[in-house]
């Protein structure tokens, strides 16, 4: 299994397209810090501007965590479109290719195939969220420095800044969930097709679709949410409340966790039934 | 004494929702042949490769492998086995050698450069090792496909159609490559090709199969030089003469019917009683070809199918 | 007749006399303990306890410097409520006030005499203010002050045993900035913000509990030490 994994990421990590997601988020990360080093504190202001007339301040609430947490929330929706562009490849990519026949005539049985590819697509999702954290939350502390991370969730709330870390690692931590989810569907879709282009972009439409239905306002749609998956992918948002919603986050995660085995399971049994013919 | 058989088909099928792709196929395959798997295309030669290294899984019958039934023994049997299926398609973004590797590490073998250098070298390519695949021409894709077969120095090699897209001089080169390996290293190797000739060369055994079924099979002298004559009966009224001949004592002979020809496979001396029979039965023979090799019958059947 | 009316009305006049002097000597008297403080530095513990802010205590170190110089240090960030450095009554005392004597009211364990001061200005941003004062140390008790933008603050004081200055040991801040909007998330366009009512104007109340402790006082500060103070409006205003 060490072996298939190694030499699934020997093949994900030389290609070009892998690094579309590092590019972007290494790009749009430094724009959103730019943007705000020179505009930020009235973010800020906004925020305290109610407060400001009977309360002297102090200190720096426009921190690096606070920069962090804006980037996080600001990309966290078009990270999925990164991953599926691996996730979709995984296993259509050697259709296209035709290698499947090179690589299902080796002596390795198609569980430990599918399942290796799996998790070094769960590796790439891991990496690209790794560097995201580096860039956004690391990166930001050393421009903007440590401090209090203000957050508004129908009230305000300041978190102490040795209070701030975990959560911001938890919050990754469900996000590494979330994308895996993603690349569970993507993986999916990869499995049925001989081309990769149609699970990348089934996956993208799939998400957007779910989105826009979340968001119409009606009701019957509305009902309909709770049967989407990326209903649940926000909840690393839980772990910027006070007190945690930790039954929330619980649930988010577990669908999530649901949707994953049960989409990989799908897929390995497919896989495994499948008759090799590109 | 019968040498140890590498592998053994039983019964084979494999059906592709109304197509018969394989119908019954049986076929053997002994220790140190170079057994030549012939066939014109669409023959099924492709589909019977796949299932023997489990791309794809029978609808019916037995295969196996080493002596051992290959669906439960896939992984051991597949470590003995080096196969190209179809074209070698690789990792086109990679250099040959990190795609050596890669299939090498998979395979458990060795991952050493001195290794995989060697394989390259033996097959050519070792001055382009570094340059991506993706900027080769089909041959040099050809001799890596060779050299990605060999990289774990399997005891059965299994090429489907591995001079395909080569100049004359690159035909060769594999030929002498195939014999090296069958007479040197005591390989057995299953070859299969659409080109009589190709085969003829340098196969010990042979199998001639068309719409998923056997036509001939033996060793190549025994096709190529039997006293046993194959003669094609051109007759006016097919399914009359074959009710015929099913009584005759002939029907063992009658190997293929192709419209109007039947083709058979009969002693020399036999082949005017086989004319007078037909004849006094009513049935008009507009013609009567022999023919005089296993190329004008492949061609023959070959042209059938293209028809 | 006449003459008793006479006197009826000046007795009752000088009982108002009486009155105005009396508010207007018990500030005094706490002015003047102000008056003895040139400037003074202290620790500060804060305990922000609103319904619509949550955040942990915080400590930080205040200053202030006569007349009304006042500086907030801290490491993480803060909030003072405007009135916790300054408690002297003389900003209140500055232009054209009204002061009233109410009556006299027992507070805790206090005798304290209940005094209002009305600004008469239309442009000051306190309507009125009432404080209780302890009439046998001349300090502040409590604070209620009825402000035009802030809402209705309410101060409890309390003071250390045996001080020699008029700054007290905690003071309990009750804010009530009635019915607001929380400020949106502008970055946050969450599924769950229409769920969580934060558009939806909620009573804005709570507490805020400082604890004053290390006092230094009249050690001289200098006046560099205010200079950047407040910097957040500075950057507010570019």
């Amino acid at each position: 299994m060490n072996t298939i994994i190694y030499v699934e990421l020997q093949k994900i990590f030389r290609k070009w397209r892998t690094y579309i997601g590092f590019i972007a988020i290494g790009v749009l990360a430094p724009i959103v810090q730019i943007a705000l080093y020179y505009e930020g504190s009235g973010y800020v202001n906004h925020v305290t501007r109610g407060l400001q007339d009977s309360f002297f301040m102090s200190g720096n609430l426009f921190n690096g965590y606070l920069i962090g947490y804006i980037i996080l929330q600001a990309l966290y929706i078009h990270i999925p479109f990164l991953i599926v562009l691996v996730g979709g490849d995984l296993l259509a990519g050697e259709a296209t290719s035709g290698t499947y026949r090179m690589l299902l005539t080796r002596p390795v049985s198609r569980f430990t195939l599918v399942t290796g590819k799996f998790l070094a697509g769960a590796i790439y999702v891991f990496l690209l969220l790794a560097f995201l954290f580096l860039v956004s939350v690391v990166g930001s502390l050393l421009i903007f420095g440590t401090g209090e991370l203000i957050t508004i969730k129908g009230k305000l709330i300041i978190f102490a800044s040795d209070d701030v870390l975990w959560r911001f690692l938890s919050a990754y931590g469900f996000a590494f969930i979330s994308m895996t989810t993603i690349l569970a569907v993507s993986f999916f879709f990869s499995s049925m097709v001989e081309n990769a282009i149609g699970p990348i972009m089934g996956t993208m439409a799939l998400i957007i679709i779910l989105l826009i239905l979340s968001v119409i306002p009606i009701d019957a749609l509305h009902e309909a949410r709770k049967f989407y998956f990326t209903s649940y992918m926000g909840g690393w948002d839980g772990f910027f409340t006070d007190p945690l919603e930790v039954t929330d986050i619980l649930r988010d995660a577990g669908v999530l966790l649901l949707h994953i085995f049960g989409l990989y399971g799908l897929t390995t049994y497919i896989f495994i039934k499948k008759d090799i013919l590109s | 004494m019968d040498s140890e058989k590498i592998i053994e088909v039983r019964s084979l099928t494999k059906k592709f929702k109304n197509l018969t792709a394989v119908n019954n196929l049986d076929l053997n395959v002994y220790k140190g042949d170079v057994f030549g798997f012939l066939g014109p295309n669409g023959a099924g030669k492709s589909t019977t490769i796949r299932m023997l290294l489990s791309l794809i899984k029978p609808n019916y019958g037995d295969i196996n492998i080493f002596g051992k039934p290959l669906i439960q023994n896939r992984k051991d049997i597949l470590r003995r086995i080096g196969a190209i299926v179809e074209k070698p398609d690789f990792y086109l973004y990679l250099s040959a050698y990190k795609n050596l590797e890669i299939l090498a590490r998979i395979s458990g073998a060795d991952t050493s450069k001195k290794k995989i250098m060697e394989m390259l070298e033996l097959v050519g390519l070792a001055k382009r090792y570094n340059s991506k695949v993706k900027t080769f021409s089909h041959g040099m894709k050809q001799r890596l496909g060779i050299a990605q077969a060999l990289l774990h120095d399997p005891e059965l090699i299994i090429l489907d159609e591995p001079t395909t897209g080569l100049d004359p001089q690159g035909m060769k080169e594999i030929r002498d490559l195939i014999r090296h390996l069958s007479i040197e290293k005591g390989k057995t190797v299953f070859l299969s090709s659409h080109i009589l000739r190709e085969v003829e060369i340098i196969a010990t055994r042979m199998i001639i199969i068309n719409k998923g079924t056997t036509l001939v099979e033996g060793t190549v002298e025994e096709l190529l030089k039997s006293d046993l004559m194959q003669v094609t009966v051109s007759v006016d009224d097919t399914e009359k003469a074959k009710s015929i001949i099913d009584l005759s004592g002939w029907q063992n002979n009658l190997k293929h019917i192709e419209k109007n020809d039947l083709l058979f496979e009969l002693p020399t001396k036999e082949v005017a009683d086989l004319n007078k029979h037909l004849v006094t039965n009513d049935i008009k023979v507009n013609s009567l070809v022999p023919v005089r090799s296993l190329e004008d019958f492949f061609l023959k059947i070959t042209e059938g199918v293209s028809k | 007749m006449m003459k008793k009316i006479f006197i009826l009305f000046f007795a009752l006049t000088f009982v108002l006399n009486a009155q105005n002097n009396n508010a207007d000597k018990i500030l005094s008297e706490v002015k003047k303990k102000f008056e003895k403080i040139n400037d003074y530095k202290c620790d500060v513990n804060i305990k922000v306890d609103f319904d619509f802010i949550k955040m942990p205590d915080t400590k930080a170190t205040i200053y202030f410097k006569k007349p009304n110089k006042v500086k907030m240090e801290s490491k993480g960030f803060a909030m003072l409520p405007k009135q916790g450095i300054n408690f002297s009554p003389m900003q209140l005392l500055e232009g054209d006030f009204n002061t009233l004597y109410i009556r006299q009211e027992k507070y805790g364990n206090y005798a304290t005499d209940v005094v209002k001061i009305i600004p008469n200005s239309d442009s000051s941003d306190i309507i009125m203010t009432t404080l209780w004062v302890d009439n046998a140390q001349s300090l502040i008790r409590k604070i209620e002050t009825i402000g035009r933008k802030a809402g209705t603050i309410k101060i409890e004081l309390n003071y250390s045993a045996g001080q020699t200055h008029p700054m007290p040991e905690s003071a309990k801040f009750y804010f009530n900035f009635g019915e607001m909007s929380m400020p949106m998330n502008p970055m946050q366009q969450d599924k769950k913000d229409e769920e969580n009512r934060s558009r939806v104007p909620q009573e804005m109340k709570g507490s805020v509990t400082i604890t004053y402790s290390n006092y230094e006082v009249n050690k001289g500060l200098p006046d560099s030490l205010f200079k950047d103070e407040p910097k957040k409006e500075d950057k507010k205003k570019k």
